[in-house]
């Protein structure tokens, strides 16, 4: 849990300086969908024919406000059991034959709805406000805004069973994706690449898109 | 072959010389055929550990280094102190040398302690029992180095690598120097009030009241945290026990098995309970602060937590003082979560509706019957899974067969088998501890999982193999119940030949092992060989650790705790115990078979040690 607050926090940080990155001409993409890949980059088991994975999530969007609220009375937490924000999706899924690459990656397309979508936009069309016209970014407006940015929270668990290991093993991927960070790239793409060690400990990783300037990994390790 | 014939020819010319020495006495020392083979194993036991320690310096592995140069002065100290002075000493330096290995990222948040550190505390403790000088110059050493502000603390790590140092000898020095004892703890208190305080001052009251008394005034002197206060709260009110708060919030226990039972010390000390209950209102309770740094936060959340333990004590002890107290406490707590209602969460769970007159067998039926029902209503998959593991480690052991139907109902294969061959593990254990060895005996093959199975088939054996104290049985039953203890150890023996060397299975082995020796030392020489062949095929393995294997449900951390573990003793020294007065040739000889240079040395020792531990009296009688 320390290592997912850390990771909570990066990210939500990092979003608070990244508004200036997203351009004008960009800002107007109407986002209809989210797309996550996750990647099951490598297990000691591959090859053997009981060894498989299933992921089930639940993706949900929270403003910036409401996740400083939360972080201020005490209810910030990833807790699965304690979810923030509005619901958007919940799905999953088991892939087995792990020895091909295909079964290792899963893509999933989350259609978002009106509501969402319009959030979406409007945080859109305050980025682009604020690029227009610099002078306004006085610490009071960023503040003001960083409260209006939507942020998608992943709750997901992955549940790998290793037949090399013989041993079942969880892997936790509770993030914050700030939307601002992939805003300008149709789809709203993100990724999430794990890999199970043969210890039975595992790596996991969260990737934005390269193009971005500042693209980012966060990397944890159990 | 050949050392052993040259330790004849030397045991036999030193028995010469003594016979020539003795000649002049009346009445010559003629010794017996056992005590000849003992003083000749003796000498074998004393090369082994000589051996080992020259050998160690070289070694990669500096920790196992150290600690075998400090087990091989111990060892040998009465037979040539000099050089035990100067294994000491070399280790004492080689400490610098030691990398701090990883430690279990789980257990990291609770303790996070330092192997210098407790390298520093092992030698330490070889230099007071052998040379108290030499333990003061070590002392002195540790003493003058600057602190070194622990990295990666946990919540119940000591304050600085020194003061842990100090503590942890401190504890060691209780029994036989109390004064010694206290004096360590004092000057732990320069780097403020540690963790292990509280076990020290529990510990010292019992030898010295006085004692006691005045290290926790000095410490109460030096209180200024939320941790300290808490540290000297576990003495004070409730022995054992220290809370604090994890790194997101959570509270976290620590609780002392061994003194959790003891008095409340308020009670006969009331002038020092109030004394620190007006320190902590002094130094916590009555400071305005606004929780508005992540620092601060993480203060007023410990500061709340304290309250939660002691306020109730302000009424006995220093009653003045819990109007104001509270006044502050709920200010903190409004800045703290100005959001939060304090309204009690409404629930129609069954235990929480119970009244308040409900039996346990009520209480434990309606918790698993919540538990069951909140997984049956769980949509997301794997939640569900985990939500059914829950309930099925929650249902008691002897339940077994509600929590394997709970666990039917877990719709993943392995998962399924893992959880099943779990609960039957834990019960066959639990019978076994109970001395219901028959219904234990009926569950051993369901027990899918074959080192769980293992585990469960040697506590069974070791329980077969117990004297039968009270009741007069006849000898046949005896025999009958011998002979089904060995059919079960052959099957432990044979299922595991095939199975992956791990951890686990080398400790399973090990147990296997004590329990076979104990009536047939042929089979328990040979399952000790089928364990050094499987230590051989690991990368690393400790002889030293005795724990016992952990087979808990992977995706439960705490499951393993869940279960009644047998006492045989999982490690070396419980495997070659019942060999070495029989045997010590032969366990040598496999010890030798040992690949890793470092294992092989650390099993010479510990041979070496039951060995000398054995024989003790024995070789006392041929010393004089």
């Amino acid at each position: 849990m320390k290592i997912l607050c850390a990771a909570f926090l990066s990210i939500l940080l990092f979003a608070v300086g990244s508004f200036s990155q997203v351009k004008k001409e960009e800002s107007n993409a109407a986002l209809k969908t989210a797309t996550i890949k996750i990647t099951l980059l490598d297990l000691p088991g591959a090859n053997l024919e009981k060894s498989k994975w299933e992921v089930a999530y639940e993706l949900r969007i929270a403003s910036g406000k409401e996740l400083s609220d939360a972080s201020i009375d005490g209810r910030l937490s990833l807790d699965a059991e304690k979810k923030l924000g509005e619901f958007v999706a919940k799905s999953s899924f088991v892939k087995n034959v792990l020895s091909k690459k295909e079964n290792r990656e899963a893509v999933l397309t989350i259609p978002l709805d009106k509501k969402v979508q319009e959030k979406l936009a409007n945080e859109l069309e305050i980025l682009a406000k604020s690029n227009t016209a610099p002078n306004k970014n006085t610490s009071e407006a960023l503040s003001e805004r960083r409260m209006k940015t939507q942020n998608f929270l992943m709750y997901a668990n992955v549940l790998v069973y290793d037949a090399k290991l013989k041993k079942n093993i969880i892997v936790p991927f509770n993030w914050v994706l700030p939307f601002a960070r992939f805003a300008h790239f149709p789809g709203a793409n993100f990724q999430m690449t794990f890999e199970i060690k043969e210890n039975g400990e595992y790596a996991r990783s969260m990737v934005l898109p390269e193009k971005t300037k500042s693209s980012f990994t966060i990397t944890t390790k159990q | 072959m050949k050392k052993l014939a040259f330790l004849a020819l030397l045991l036999i010319s030193s028995l010469s010389v003594s016979a020539q020495k003795t000649a002049l006495k009346p009445t010559p020392k003629v010794l017996t055929e056992k005590e000849q083979k003992i003083l000749l194993q003796k000498l074998q036991a004393i090369s082994m550990v000589m051996k080992t320690a020259g050998e160690a310096t070289f070694w990669e592995d500096k920790k196992t280094a150290v600690e075998a140069m400090a087990d091989a002065a111990d060892l040998l100290w009465d037979e040539n102190a000099n050089q035990s002075s100067k294994w000491l000493t070399k280790a004492w330096t080689m400490i610098d040398e030691v990398s701090e290995t990883k430690k279990d990222e789980k257990m990291r948040e609770f303790f996070n302690r330092s192997d210098k550190s407790g390298l520093h505390a092992t030698l330490l403790k070889v230099a007071y029992k052998h040379d108290a000088q030499l333990a003061e110059k070590f002392l002195k050493q540790l003493t003058e180095k600057e602190p070194d502000e622990k990295k990666d603390k946990g919540a119940f790590d000591d304050k600085t690598a020194r003061s842990e140092q100090l503590l942890n000898l401190a504890l060691q020095a209780l029994e036989t120097s109390p004064g010694l004892a206290f004096s360590l703890a004092e000057r732990s208190l320069a780097d403020g009030i540690s963790f292990s305080l509280q076990n020290v001052l529990t510990s010292l009251r019992q030898k010295d009241v006085n004692l006691a008394n005045r290290l926790f005034d000095s410490a109460l002197s030096r209180l200024s945290t939320p941790d300290e206060a808490q540290i000297l709260a576990g003495y004070l009110f409730k022995s054992g026990f220290t809370f604090a708060t994890n790194s997101s919030g959570g509270i976290i226990l620590s609780v002392n098995p061994g003194q959790q039972n003891l008095p409340a010390v308020a009670q006969s000390e009331p002038v020092r309970a109030r004394n620190y209950l007006s320190a902590v209102y002094q130094a916590l309770f009555s400071r305005q602060f606004l929780p508005d740094t992540p620092e601060n936060k993480r203060k007023a959340e410990n500061i709340l937590l304290l309250a939660g333990q002691i306020l109730d004590q302000y009424n006995l002890y220093a009653p003045e003082l819990l109007p104001p107290t509270k006044t502050f406490l709920l200010q903190l707590q409004t800045q703290l979560y100005p959001n939060r209602q304090n309204q009690p969460a409404k629930s129609d769970s069954r235990l929480s509706n119970l009244p308040k007159d409900a039996t346990k067998e009520e209480t434990y039926e309606a918790l698993i019957a919540d538990l069951e029902e909140k997984a049956d209503k769980e949509t997301d998959p794997i939640a569900k899974k985990l939500a059914y593991i829950r309930a099925a480690l929650n249902t008691k052991p002897e339940d077994y067969k509600r929590g394997k139907s709970i666990a039917g109902k877990i719709e993943d294969e392995n998962l399924q088998e893992d959880v099943v061959s779990f609960v039957l593990y834990r019960a066959t254990l639990h019978f076994v501890q109970k001395k219901e060895i028959e219904t234990a005996e009926e569950l051993l093959p369901q027990i899918k999982e074959s080192l769980r199975r293992s585990v469960a088939k040697i506590a069974v054996a070791q329980a077969l193999l117990q004297p039968k104290t009270g009741k007069k049985v006849e000898q046949s039953q005896i025999d009958f119940e011998k002979q089904r203890a060995f059919s079960l150890l052959n099957d432990v023996q044979r299922d595991l030949r095939n199975e992956d060397a791990t951890l686990n299975l080398v400790k399973t082995l090990f147990g296997a092992t004590a329990v076979s020796s104990k009536f047939d030392k042929a089979q328990g020489l040979s399952t000790l060989e089928q364990t050094v062949q499987m230590i051989n095929k690991l990368d690393k393995f400790n002889l030293k650790d005795a724990s016992a294997p952990k087979l808990g449900i992977d995706l439960s951390a705490t499951s393993s705790a869940t279960v009644a573990t047998p006492r045989i003793g999982f490690g070396f020294g419980s495997a070659i115990e019942m060999l070495i007065e029989t045997d010590f040739e032969q366990v040598a000889s496999i010890v030798e078979r040992l690949a890793a240079k470092e294992t092989r040395g650390v099993g010479r020792i510990e041979t070496a040690r039951l060995f000398f531990q054995k024989n003790k009296n024995l070789l006392a009688k041929l010393s004089q």
